[in-house]
């Protein structure tokens, strides 16, 4: 199989993600739901308890921008930048289980992300969403 | 010697936006914490339906933006992270602070308004560019969200 | 019932910002900054000395129009009389035969393949007393050095300096790393921290006020040297010029000179030592050769 300049490689599509390997927001790792729906199926919500947000600001270091201008020449995937945001969104998730959970939460419904470019190689990943206890039915 | 200077300038840069900028983000943190407190009694939420009790509630759009700048010691720090990698803290607490201000902007326009409750809470951050462009000048945060008033 | 809490819930405060003191982690990002920008420019340095002298000189020769040009912008046009020209050349010229013969007569031939046609030898205006060597066996000497040597003995040990220069290929030693440096510094820095640090070296002169290691400068003495003495027979004289410099001291017109040529006590020490070997009789020195007439004239500005 060639590898042209500028394509990606067909087993590199998730390079993060093996079968089998489930993502860390799945409830069974850590005991926290995570969703951006208003009503989780199959649970009654017993109380709302707030606004819980986690946020990371990461910058790239400079062997990953050394690579990022090459590859500015050639084109294709810029896996290590999408590791890097990847493994900043996880963090930002993490970071709003812990406030969830230090206020008796477990679950973050509504959640919405939003990422915002603050300085030139640094990104900001936001996770926001409303802590809620629920039980199942 | 010129260079001597340049480095004298560089490191007085860097005192006064260590100096100033710590200074001013203990106060606006002690600000928004006493802010939080008071404001407490405003629910935000994110959720998009009215909880149930507030369903007969007149809702109206509220928002709360702030602008806050970097200092020079943020920036340099920065700068140096852009190198090593890693979290940049000088950041992430200077959007955590216009975060929480921005919310508690919008909780004192809907507290004005008679509302108990903010939901569909949605949070835009953009950046404002600097003298050179590139640099960070400063970070803008918007909360927005629909208010709940209560019927007369 | 979903129960809708009293308020806003109190959440701990360092989940979303750090904790650590700032000026600890500036200190420690600083430290690892600084050692590894250090390690890798120690190691780029090393590599484009290393590789640089298999450049052929042809190549360079053909790149050393990027030096006359630096020249004239920092120099501006000389207004030296075409004989004072033509004077320091015939000068450089004989320099050379003898560099030849003294190095054909030690069996050493480094350099030697730079044809004697590719040097030359230009004044120019400067209110500091300074010579140097650099790209393209092009070689400068200031008005202000010919006016501060009485003799010729002593322009020629300037003279056989730069040309043995040349023949190690100091130049293009020294200017490679420099220019390694500066290109590896564009690809990690952004523009604003590369014109900070650039302004912090100022080392963009490299081309017209090349500064060559220590052992780079030892060694040139040696071989200008043994050139004076091929040439006429002893190196009597040939200290003047630097015993002006190591007592000049803070003299302004000298400190050019200084911050580019470290290290002129301990090459005084060799000329002396080489002068010793050479002059038989300390009592009854040689005889010293007058500049030649139209250099005697040449102004210290």
């Amino acid at each position: 199989m060639t590898i042209l300049p500028g394509s990606i490689p067909p087993d590199r599509h998730f390079p993060y993600r093996q079968p089998g390997n489930r993502s860390i927001s799945a409830p069974e790792k850590t005991g926290m739901l995570i969703t951006n729906i208003e009503v989780i199926p199959n649970t009654r919500v017993l109380k709302h308890l707030g606004l819980v947000q986690g946020s990371t600001v990461r910058a790239k270091h400079a062997g990953r921008d050394i690579m990022a201008s090459i590859k500015n020449i050639f084109g294709g995937e810029l896996v290590s930048y999408t590791e890097l945001l990847q493994e900043s969104r996880e963090e930002a998730v993490k970071r709003m289980k812990e406030q969830a959970a230090a206020i008796g939460a477990n679950a973050v419904i509504n959640v919405r992300f939003s990422t915002s470019a603050i300085a030139a190689g640094a990104s900001e990943i936001l996770a926001y969403g409303t802590a809620v206890l629920v039980e199942e039915h | 010697m010129e260079s001597l200077l340049q480095i004298g300038v560089f490191l007085l840069l860097l005192g006064a936006g260590y100096f100033f900028g710590r200074r001013a983000e203990a106060r606006h943190y002690r600000s928004i914490r006493a802010g939080e407190d008071r404001l407490r009694h405003i629910l935000v939420l994110t959720d998009r339906l009215p909880p149930p009790g507030m369903l007969q509630d007149r809702p109206c759009m509220v928002n709360g933006n702030v602008v806050i700048s970097v200092d020079f010691f943020k920036t340099i720090v920065a700068g140096l992270r852009n190198l090593v990698g890693g979290n940049i803290s000088a950041y992430e607490s200077l959007l955590d602070r216009a975060r929480r201000e921005a919310i508690l902007r919008m909780q004192q326009e809907a507290a004005d308004l008679g509302a108990r409750a903010v939901i569909n809470m949605k949070f835009e951050t953009s950046r404002i560019s600097g003298s050179a462009g590139s640099a960070v000048g400063a970070v803008e945060v918007l909360a927005y969200g629909t208010a709940l008033v209560a019927p007369r | 019932m979903t129960l809708l809490p009293e308020g806003n819930p109190r959440l701990p405060e360092h989940i979303n910002h750090s904790n650590e003191h700032p000026l600890r982690e500036f200190l420690k990002l600083l430290a690892t900054v600084v050692v590894a920008l250090t390690a890798l420019a120690f190691a780029i340095s090393l590599l484009a000395q290393w590789l640089s002298p298999y450049i052929p000189f042809r190549w360079e020769a053909s790149a050393a129009f990027i030096v006359d040009d630096a020249v004239e912008q920092e120099f501006g046009t000389p207004a030296f009389e075409p004989e004072q020209q033509r004077a320091l050349a015939e000068l450089g010229q004989r320099l050379l035969l003898a560099d030849r013969a003294a190095a054909a007569a030690a069996g050493r031939s480094e350099g030697l393949d730079i044809p004697d046609e590719a040097f030359s030898f230009q004044l120019v205006e400067s209110e500091v007393a300074n010579a140097f060597a650099s790209l393209g066996a092009r070689i400068f000497v200031t008005g202000s050095l010919i006016g501060s040597v009485s003799s010729e003995n002593a322009l020629a040990m300037v003279l056989a300096h730069e040309i043995a220069h040349v023949r190690y290929r100091h130049p293009i030693r020294s200017s490679s790393s420099a220019l390694v440096l500066q290109v590896a510094m564009s690809a990690i820095l952004d523009d604003a921290s590369q014109a900070m640090l650039e302004g912090l070296l100022s080392g963009t002169g490299y081309l017209t006020a090349m500064s060559f290691s220590r052992r780079m400068e030892l060694e040139a003495d040696e071989r200008a040297l043994a050139t004076l003495v091929k040439h006429y027979g002893h190196s009597f004289g040939a200290d003047e010029f630097f015993r002006t410099v190591a007592d000049a001291g803070a003299d302004s017109r000298w400190l050019e000179f200084t911050r580019t040529h470290p290290n002129a006590e301990r090459r005084l020490q060799v000329i002396e030592q080489s002068i010793r070997e050479t002059v038989p009789e300390p009592a009854s020195p040689p005889a010293l050769a007058p500049l030649p007439p139209p250099l005697q004239a040449a102004p210290a500005l």
